[in-house]
């Protein structure tokens, strides 16, 4: 809402320099987003009429007459049409902060200037070209057409807060805040004898609570005074005619809404839900089909407009329009958004009427428009106004109860304080103790204010947040364990204590990746992704993984390992969502073994597991593996199918590994306990030999094992090369020393068994 | 006689001043000292002297083996002091090489942030529940008090499943469905992932919120305050400012925004060289959280008594609270895991 400083004052009187009131606004709950400074800073901008506009592919281009000289112009912006007036910058010109002249040059045609846009004079930002007031004087600086120097407050107003929709709505918020009081506008009408003859019927009460109207006759179509077209302006309206201008003028004075139909045009009103199968084309050309839950403004035959949305083409206002009807009325806010919603149009109203207007105001804003109409069109007024509502809308009466007041905001506030401060907001009281205060809700808080808590709220912005204390509460709950954040903690310090990388990734993912990994597409997809990439959600982190690996590779960053704990999403009966570790590795030092190492690493934080082969279609065939935790199969790790690795044009092969966590979690087991540490010495043997390629490490282990039997402490492999094996067996018995015979006797019988079981070969 | 010892005792001092080592030292010693060596040798051949003669001889001996002995002490030191000087200097190292190592890899900064935060609120006695990512219209808008098609839905662009089924568009269902389950006393947070139909370098779909709520019998909002605060001193440092100013939830009555003083400007609005700051925008304060009173219309439909139960509730951005805190000005950054990004932090 932009709320130009000057047309405050007109309703609040204050001292106050705009940023002083910008901050107290702020700290009331009225976010000033901006402050802009109008011609501030504009040096050189004039005022142009188009001559003459020739199409040129994607480009106009427009003689321009400058009153001392005329010029030719391109530019992009394709609505502009001979006869409009625009600013019209120079090399010379200066322009709001941080934006230059750019020149346009167009192959044959050379240009000179440039058309500005709204934000290029520090105002709204908009995709056109900004069009003046079509009196506004050819070659005039634009800052005497735009009002010098006006200062504009842009503030982001509340959803709940539709009552701040207007001027005079602020300037009430602004007295409420400075503890002042507020001079409405003098409306006075002067009515003719010849009275409103007009029908209307309003058939939905529900959605249209409240409908008025006046006639207007004998009205002149022309521009408006200037006053009118420097307020609209600096509130970001262009200025059209004077009926249309005075109606936006209104709207944003009062924040009523208002529609004026060309009163020739319309038989009667009648205000209904649409037929199904109705049209209607809106001002804006587009041709809208309606439904029968959408509420219209018909005549007798047809819808004329979308009720407090749009009106349509046919009955609005036009040069040649001399009567005028005018629409101020209430209408059903949900119903608004539906309807604008589903019809997917925003306009100043929709969004008014959505956040509901003020029921007083309907009547008010219909007579100010009616009276400016009059006087700036030089028509008459008819006697009488419509005025069909379900029933009169009374203040509501809300008790607010003091102990309550402060048992909520921590405070010490008494009644006396509670009734003065809901006194500056207009909150009359009607009855109080020392307990407990009951006040009257103004109808411009209808809607808003409906509940106790809503005046504490009021209580405690106006009273002012930075006046009440600050402590801290603990509260006496059971101590829960946390178990999940604890165990998943554990797990990202381990890997990256083992020298992986945590990633962050998208758990929605581009909808080709099951076919990139060979998988079926069974993931859920999003009904409205913002894009395609991210439309589907995952049923495997793999890919995720993948993404951050192929962005590392592609920027040179060859030797990387990462990691990620984060969720895939299935479809069964209902919606599951699991909870995985997921990680690649690939560079130097990469192999199947460097990430078996950091797997088992980070198992034996948690228990016991081992390995065991697996078939998958993501990994190499020979280079894969199961992981069982505690007899539970919790993942598999291996090098990446190099299928794969070729869709994502990885030239060295990539290891993956992924880890259900919810199984791992579950399968810890939760008491450790101490075993003895062993009193007697041990005794090492080594063993060397040579291996047939059908041995395996589990099998020469399983091989000692059995002959070893309880003698045999630890077995480590300690050297390979190619298919040559070392390994270190500790003998060690827990109740005494083992003799230099018993053991030199136990290793010779394992030598044995491995020659003749295995077929090894022995090395000396 | 005598004179043979003399020439023996001669001799070997001349040696003993060439010699160089320990190893010529120990030669030296066998040769003359040793069990075999030349002044042992004149020992044994005491018994061919006559027996007069031996007193005045042995004298001399004895005189010469001491000063032999002696000399050879001291020698040693000299040597040994010399080779572990020489063996200290060849072993140096030049300690400017590279260590040795372990490389070690890091958590992502999002990650390093929302431990922060956790962490100070389980120190406050807070305890973390979790909910889903995908919610549905109940827990993510109606129980929260926010209809269906009421203007205030416009605060959240929502990703769809289905019908009334989505993303979760907060952290702020988890109040719902912990509430649901419990009882006061409660003091919850709720760290997770959300989604919003938005993107730019400071909105990402998809991005990460630490939900937090604290119920019981007369909590205020100057608790509120209070734990805030304490919370963005820890993050920020005890020197910024924190401010609270009203602002509009459904979900909370009376509500506020949090804002800090600005950590680039230090809440000046403009920087050391006269330029305008863009981080906050030229207000000197940068919004980092939002929050409020839990309104008694989400305890209705709870059935808590909001009479007897009162509660305050926050919900926070963590990229924009890492943004911030490590000056990153691209949100997209976080989420293309580029190691150069990871290893700063
Ligand atoms: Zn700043």
């Amino acid at each position: 809402m932009k709320i130009p400083i000057k047309w405050l004052k007109e309703y609040v009187k204050f001292k106050l320099s705009p940023e002083d009131l910008a901050e107290k606004l702020t700290m009331a709950g009225t976010e000033v987003g901006a402050i802009e400074y109008h011609g501030g800073g504009i040096e050189n901008v004039v005022c142009g009429k188009i001559k003459a506009v020739e199409r040129n592919d994607a480009h106009l281009i427009c003689e321009i007459d400058l009153g001392t000289e005329i010029i030719k112009t391109i530019t992009d912006d394709l609505s502009l049409q001979v006869g409009d007036r625009v600013p019209v910058a120079s090399d010379e010109s200066k322009l709001a902060e941080g934006i230059h002249v750019k020149k346009i040059a167009l192959s044959g045609v050379e240009s000179f200037g440039m058309l500005c846009r709204p934000h290029e004079l520090g105002l709204a930002k908009a995709d056109h070209v900004m069009k003046l007031p079509l009196d506004a004087k050819i070659g005039m600086d634009v800052k005497k057409v735009l009002g010098k120097n006006g200062i504009v407050l842009d503030l982001d107003v509340l959803p709940n807060r539709g009552d701040l929709q207007s001027i005079i709505g602020v300037a009430r918020e602004v007295a409420a805040v400075l503890n002042d009081k507020i001079q409405n506008p003098n409306v006075k009408l002067i009515e003719t004898n010849r009275k409103v003859n007009i029908k209307v019927e309003v058939k939905d009460k529900e959605l249209c609570p409240r409908y008025m109207a006046r006639v207007i006759e004998g009205v002149k179509i022309k521009d408006s005074p200037q006053w009118i077209k420097e307020k609209l302006l600096l509130s970001g309206v262009r200025p059209i005619n004077n009926v249309v201008d005075i109606t936006n003028f209104v709207l944003l004075e009062y924040g009523q809404p208002l529609h004026a139909f060309d009163a020739d045009k319309v038989d009667k009103i009648v205000v209904r839900k649409a037929k199904a199968g109705e049209k209607i084309k809106t001002l804006d050309e587009q041709e809208l089909k309606l439904d029968s839950g959408i509420l219209v403004i018909a005549d007798s035959k047809k819808p004329i407009a979308v009720a407090g949305i749009m009106g349509g083409i046919g009955t609005e206002v036009a040069l040649n329009t001399q009567n005028i009807l005018l629409e101020s009325a209430f209408f059903n806010p949900i119903s608004i958004n539906k309807t604008s919603q589903m019809l997917k149009l925003r306009s100043e109203s929709s969004v008014r009427f959505g956040k509901g207007v003020d029921w007083d105001g309907v009547a008010a804003a219909l007579d100010r428009a009616a009276q400016l109409i009059a006087e700036l069109g030089e028509g008459k007024i008819l006697a009488g106004k419509i005025d069909k509502k379900a029933k009169s809308r009374k203040c509501k009466q809300l008790a607010i109860r003091v102990e309550n007041t402060n048992r909520l905001l921590g405070t010490k506030l008494k009644a006396a304080e509670i009734i003065k401060i809901l006194g500056r907001l207009g909150f009359k009281k009607i009855k109080s103790s020392m307990k407990s205060v009951t006040v009257s809700v103004p109808l411009s808080r209808f809607g808003d204010i409906e509940r106790e808590v809503d005046l504490v709220e009021e209580v405690a912005r106006i009273y002012g947040y930075d006046k009440i204390d600050t402590t801290i509460s603990r509260v006496s709950q059971e101590l829960s364990t946390d178990a999940f954040e604890k165990n998943s903690r554990k797990i990202k310090e381990i890997l990256a204590g083992a020298g992986l990388y945590e990633v962050q990734t998208f758990s929605i993912l581009d909808p080709k990746y099951p076919e990139r990994l060979g998988l079926e597409a069974d993931y859920i997809p999003i009904a409205n992704p913002l894009t395609e990439d991210e439309s589907v959600l995952r049923t495997i982190m793999l890919p995720s993984i993948l993404k951050a690996v192929d962005h590392n590779l592609r920027h040179q960053i060859d030797d990387l390992g990462i990691f990620e704990v984060g969720k895939v999403y299935h479809k069964a009966k209902s919606y599951v969502e699991t909870n995985m570790l997921a990680g690649a590795l690939t560079g130097q030092g990469a192999d199947f073994f460097a990430l078996k190492g950091i797997i088992e690493t980070l198992l034996f934080e948690f228990g016991s597991s081992k390995f065991e082969s697996i078939q998958s279609n993501l990994l190499h065939p020979g280079q894969s593996a199961g992981i069982i935790f505690e007899n539970k199969a919790v993942g598999w790790f291996g090098e990446l199918n190099p299928d794969i690795s070729k869709r994502y044009d990885f030239k060295k092969p990539v290891y993956v590994f992924e880890i259900n966590l919810e199984v791992l979690f579950s399968a810890i087991k939760l008491t450790k306990k101490c075993k003895p540490l062993p009193k007697f010495p041990k005794s090492d043997r080594d063993v060397a030999m040579f291996i047939k390629d059908s041995v395996t490490h589990a099998g020469i282990l399983e091989t000692i094992r059995e002959v070893g039997g309880s003698m045999v402490e630890d077995i480590q492999l300690f050297d390979v090369y190619k298919n040559s094996r070392a390994y270190r067996i500790t003998y060690r018995d827990k109740n005494r020393t083992l003799t230099v015979d018993e053991v030199n006797a136990k290793h010779e019988e394992i030598l044995k068994s491995l020659t003749t079981k295995l077929g090894v070969e022995l090395r000396k | 006689m005598v004179e043979r010892i003399k020439a023996v005792e001669d001799e070997a001092i001349s040696r003993l001043n060439e010699i160089k080592n320990l190893q010529e030292l120990e030669a030296w010693r066998i040769r003359y000292l040793g069990k075999k060596g030349l002044l042992t040798e004149l020992v044994k051949n005491l018994k061919n002297i006559p027996t007069e003669d031996r007193p005045h001889f042995g004298k001399n001996l004895n005189i010469t083996k001491n000063k032999l002995e002696n000399i050879i002490k001291e020698k040693r030191v000299t040597l040994e002091s010399a080779d572990k000087e020489k063996k200290i200097k060849s072993s140096a190292v030049d300690i400017t090489m590279p260590g040795k190592g372990i490389k070690r890899g890091k958590l992502h900064p999002i990650t390093q942030v929302m431990n922060e935060v956790v962490d100070i609120f389980l120190r406050l006695g807070f305890s973390i529940a979790d909910g889903p990512d995908i919610e549905t219209d109940y827990y993510n808008f109606e129980a929260l008090n926010i209809p269906k098609h009421h203007a205030s839905r416009d605060m959240w662009s929502t990703l769809y499943i289905e019908k009334d089924t989505l993303l979760r568009t907060h952290t702020s269902p988890v109040q719902i469905r912990v509430m649901e389950k419990k009882k006061p006393p409660l003091a919850i947070i709720a760290p997770g992932k959300v989604y919003r139909r938005d993107a730019d370098v400071t909105h990402s779909t998809v991005f990460h919120q630490v939900e937090g709520f604290m119920v019981d019998k007369n909590i205020t909002f100057a608790d509120l305050k209070g734990t805030l605060t304490a919370l963005l001193h820890a993050i920020f440092g005890k020197a910024k400012r924190v401010r609270f100013r009203p602002s509009y939830f459904p979900f909370t009555e009376p509500s506020a925004e949090v804002d800090v003083e600005c950590v680039n400007c230090g809440g000046k609005g403009k920087l050391s060289n006269g330029e305008s700051c863009r981080v906050c925008k030229e207000t000197g304060w940068l919004e980092i959280l939002g929050c409020g009173m839990i309104d008694p219309n989400v305890f209705k439909n709870l059935k808590y008594d909001p009479d007897k139960y009162s509660g305050y509730a926050f919900g926070m951005g963590i990229e924009r609270i890492a943004m911030l805190k490590f000056g990153i000005s691209d949100i997209r950054l976080f989420f293309e895991n580029d190691l150069r990004f990871l290893k700063q932090f």
